[in-house]
């Protein structure tokens, strides 16, 4: 008896809980990276339409520095990435289509330090994601050294809340 | 104790004198009989002298006279006793029966008889010895007697509930081997012979269920365990999601089945490249057990 109702298709069981390769990977930081794109996208319209009703005769296309929209992004993609590594599900809107979800050494859901932190790892040096193709265990760089793992898990349900830390 | 009582009947009955006269008559008779018996013992050489003088021929003795006279006499009293035989063997018989018929015997035999001390004399194991019971049951006729039974009205008044009720009915059952009665029964036998459809036949079956506490069982069962192992078995999402035919999830489900296969890919072609011998240790700690996924063998 299993004791729940599986909703997960049954050709997709076996691989739950393992940790994913670098293609599903690539294709949910790739999912990603388009939402924050056109989120920047969508700022940079909010912002020229708010200076052609704000200033509506002397108007001109805001021209931006591609330094001020790369760390503009990087930011923004960071906050997206650790906002959602934390939050309920654990997952990016990249990781739920692909079906998967970041969690700790516990197999819990990231606290928000750790989420942000390997948010950061992960827009400052995304190659180190290219170190799965030769783990062992399917890490990437920012795993290793965070001790985070990438599974598939195809539940939509919520993980745990992660261990709050004793205070002494 | 006869003599007892016929002293008691003979005090009751004679006066006391003529017993009185009895005795001095027997004890006179008895006084004559001794002198007799002195002078005939005194008189016997005398009368032996008579009998047989020495002076006359032994033929012509007396005595010779007397022994003539005594065979007469012999002869005589022959003579007499079988004519008193002859007179007796007449006169007896009508006489005792006369004088049997006059007496109660039973009643004479009952009051003057100890039957009790007669019987414990006879030695009634002896008598049972000396008899053939072979024989004496041989001799009779068994059949006959069986043909004037008359079983029915012996039957009809024996009380069966009386014998019943005396029957330990527990102790013949605990003298019943069980086991062994039911080890020789032929069950595949008797089942054979069953009419299992004439039995279902006859089973009222709306009444047996109207008598079952449906409820009561349904209480029992696990139906939410019952209810996820039949989801599980029919795969319910499968068929939610062909039913629903949901596009959107048809697609992200091929997509992330196939990025999967394409991980796998690609881990297997840089596994065989770098030569990796031993397989991928994918499954995350914390999760729960999830079976391996399948892995080709490495080189």
């Amino acid at each position: 008896m299993s004791g729940h109702i599986d909703p997960i298709p049954r050709e997709a069981r076996p691989f739950q809980g393992h940790r994913a390769g670098l293609v599903t990977r690539t294709l949910a930081a790739a999912i990603d990276v388009a939402i924050v794109t056109v989120a920047l996208g969508v700022c940079y319209l909010g912002i020229w339409l708010f200076l052609l009703l704000y200033r509506p005769r002397n108007f001109s296309a805001p021209t931006l520095s591609p330094w001020l929209v790369s760390i503009a992004g990087c930011l923004l993609l960071t906050l997206y990435l650790a906002v959602n590594w934390m939050g309920g599900g654990g997952r990016t809107y990249g990781n739920h289509v692909m079906g998967l979800r970041v969690v700790n050494r516990e197999g819990r859901r990231l606290g928000p330090f750790l989420a942000l932190v390997r948010a950061a790892f992960c827009v400052i040096f995304p190659i180190g994601l290219l170190w799965v193709l030769f783990s062992g265990q399917n890490r990437s760089l920012q795993d290793l050294v965070l001790r985070t793992s990438v599974i598939y898990d195809w539940d939509v349900r919520p993980l745990q809340e992660p261990p709050k830390p004793i205070r002494q | 104790m006869t003599e007892h009582h016929r002293g008691t009947s003979s005090a009751r009955t004679v006066p006391a004198a003529v017993d009185a006269v009895l005795g001095a008559a027997a004890m006179a008779t008895s006084t004559a009989v001794s002198l007799t018996r002195l002078f005939a013992r005194a008189a016997a050489p005398v009368g032996r002298l008579i009998m047989h003088p020495p002076i006359l021929n032994e033929r012509l003795h007396p005595a010779r006279v007397v022994e003539a006279f005594a065979d007469r006499g012999h002869v005589a009293r022959a003579s007499a006793s079988d004519d008193l035989n002859r007179i007796i063997a007449a006169v007896v018989p009508p006489v005792v029966d006369e004088v049997l018929d006059s007496l109660d015997l039973t009643s004479l035999v009952r009051e003057r008889v100890d039957i009790d001390a007669l019987v414990s004399t006879v030695d009634v194991a002896a008598i049972i010895d000396r008899l053939d019971i072979d024989e004496i049951v041989s001799k009779v006729d068994i059949d006959g007697i069986l043909r004037q039974v008359d079983v029915d009205a012996i039957v009809a008044k024996v009380d069966i509930d009386a014998i019943v009720r005396q029957v330990d009915i527990d102790a013949i059952a605990r003298q019943i081997d069980i086991d062994a009665i039911v080890s020789q029964v032929d069950i595949d036998a008797i089942a054979k012979r069953i009419d299992v459809d004439a039995i279902a036949d006859r089973i009222e079956i709306d009444a047996i269920v109207s008598r079952v506490d449906v409820d009561a069982i349904v209480r029992r069962l696990d139906l939410v365990g019952i209810a996820e192992e039949v989801v599980n078995g029919i795969d319910l999402p499968e068929i939610i999601r062909q039913s629903t035919g949901s596009m959107a999830s048809d697609v992200v489900r091929d997509v992330r089945m196939e990025s999967i296969e394409a991980d796998m890919a690609i881990e297997r072609l840089i596994d065989r490249v770098i030569r990796r011998r031993r397989a991928r240790h994918t499954d995350a700690p914390g999760e729960p057990a999830q079976p391996e996924p399948p892995q080709e063998p490495q080189p």
